[in-house]
């Protein structure tokens, strides 16, 4: 009888899961807003130099609390990325749409870039909770911030070549 | 069976393969036939297999031996398409994106193994006498339970990286995840239902009907690509990102000074 609630209820759960995933959702990124990355705070976060800086600089306590705070806002900052990278996927995608092969193009490389985003800011995340754990998992990938970097320049020259084509259509 | 109910269940049998004519009209109306070839074969297989399994029915008794070979070799012909099914629904999903086509075929067998390896283990855990029917029960729960994780898996990879779906796709994933639940539901309670009771039975057929009416639905709908709230190329959003690339390299640092802007 066990058995039976315990498939019961993962139907009941399978069926709440579809239906959560199924319907638009309100994450920012749904409701097509972004959130203000500061860049070289970002970068200095995910900096590994830093933290062995810091580690060979601080009293042992210090360092750790120190070093949970940095985690904790990487986490914020992170989330943001996240969350701006799928922004621009979604706004990629529409854009793939267009008539104009330059946009089409541009597009393409920002879906790229933006999935990229995504799976890296998923693995920091998941390095960063580990890390709490097993602290040598505690090292985040460099290239995060460099490749947000460059993917909202991506953002600004798709959406500039938007605007261009929208204004030679009308 | 009293005349009501067998007039009701009737109709939960006639009606969904009714639904799935309709379906496969609209598929060639809407030229739909290429992208969903394996959904094709399942509704096709579906209706040629209803003709045989209501005539047995009909002639001799749900519990004969004929009706139950006929039933077995569809259910294993079905379970083979519904899984060519959502690998066909997830190809669809990733075709236009490259970047995720490695990635997803990865994550895509990595939960197969996984849930595979759970529903086996669940099996397992099973200690009823080991019959014909209770075997076929058993296996009918497992493969629900893996089709039903993979259409998950795949709605949470579709979610996280804000794909945006083709409506038929969507609509195929969506019925097909709800009859499996229900399905899923159904077989672990065939352990401890009486076999003479008809509300399960009942339960699964009307499940199925939904499901066939929620992919005519969709099959119906314009095609749209998206879901999700999309944004139009507006001189605001350039706004913001001119910001937000100005703002690169300038120090402040703390949570705080993000402060959220609306494209």
């Amino acid at each position: 009888m066990t058995i039976t609630l315990l498939f019961v209820l993962l139907a009941v759960a399978f069926v709440a899961t579809l239906l959560y995933l199924a319907r638009g959702g309100t994450a920012p990124a749904r409701r097509g807003e972004i959130q203000y990355v500061d860049m070289e705070a970002f970068k200095n976060l995910m900096d590994a130099g830093e933290r062995a800086y810091l580690a060979a600089n601080l009293p042992a306590k210090e360092f750790r609390a120190i070093h949970r705070e940095r985690q904790r806002s990487a986490l914020e900052y992170i989330a943001a990325v996240s969350s701006n990278a799928s922004t621009l996927l979604i706004l990629a995608q529409e854009a793939r749409h267009s008539s104009d092969p330059e946009v089409v193009q541009a597009a393409n490389t920002m879906i790229e870039n933006a999935t990229q985003v995504r799976v890296n800011a998923a693995g920091a995340t998941f390095r960063i909770y580990v890390g709490l754990v097993l602290p040598s998992w505690a090292v985040l990938p460099a290239n995060l911030a460099d490749r947000y970097e460059r993917l909202t320049s991506l953002g600004l020259r798709l959406q500039g070549l938007r605007f261009r084509s929208a204004e030679s259509v009308a | 069976m009293p005349s009501f109910h067998r007039s009701f269940f009737d109709y939960l049998w006639i009606a969904p393969h009714v639904i799935l004519i309709a379906i496969v009209v609209a598929m060639f109306a809407k030229g739909r036939v290429r992208r969903f070839p394996f959904f094709l074969s399942y509704c096709l297989f579906e209706l040629i297999q209803f003709a045989p399994l209501y005539v047995v029915s009909r002639r001799w008794s749900l519990s004969s031996l004929e009706y139950r070979i006929t039933f077995l070799l569809g259910f294993a012909v079905s379970i083979t398409l519904r899984f060519a099914i959502i690998n066909e629904v997830f190809q669809v999903l990733l075709k236009p994106n490259e970047g995720l086509k490695r990635l997803g075929k990865d994550v895509f067998r990595f939960a197969t193994v996984l849930l595979l390896g759970l529903g086996v283990l669940l099996a397992t855990l099973h200690a009823g006498p080991n019959r014909f029917l209770e075997t076929f029960t058993l296996l009918d729960r497992t493969v629900s339970f893996l089709q039903c994780g993979l259409l998950v898996v795949i709605l949470a990879f579709s979610r996280y990286f804000t794909i945006l779906w083709h409506r038929a796709a969507f609509g195929i994933a969506l019925g097909f995840g709800l009859d499996q639940a229900v399905e899923l539901a159904i077989s672990a309670l065939h352990f401890h239902v009486d076999k003479k009771v008809l509300w399960p039975n009942l339960l699964g057929m009307g499940a199925y009907h939904c499901t066939t009416a929620i992919w005519l639905i969709f099959f119906l709908l314009p095609e749209r690509r998206s879901r999700a709230t999309l944004m139009s190329a507006s001189e605001q959003n350039l706004v913001a990102w001119n910001r937000e690339l100005r703002d690169v390299g300038r120090p402040s640092g703390t949570s705080e000074s993000r402060r959220r802007q609306v494209l």
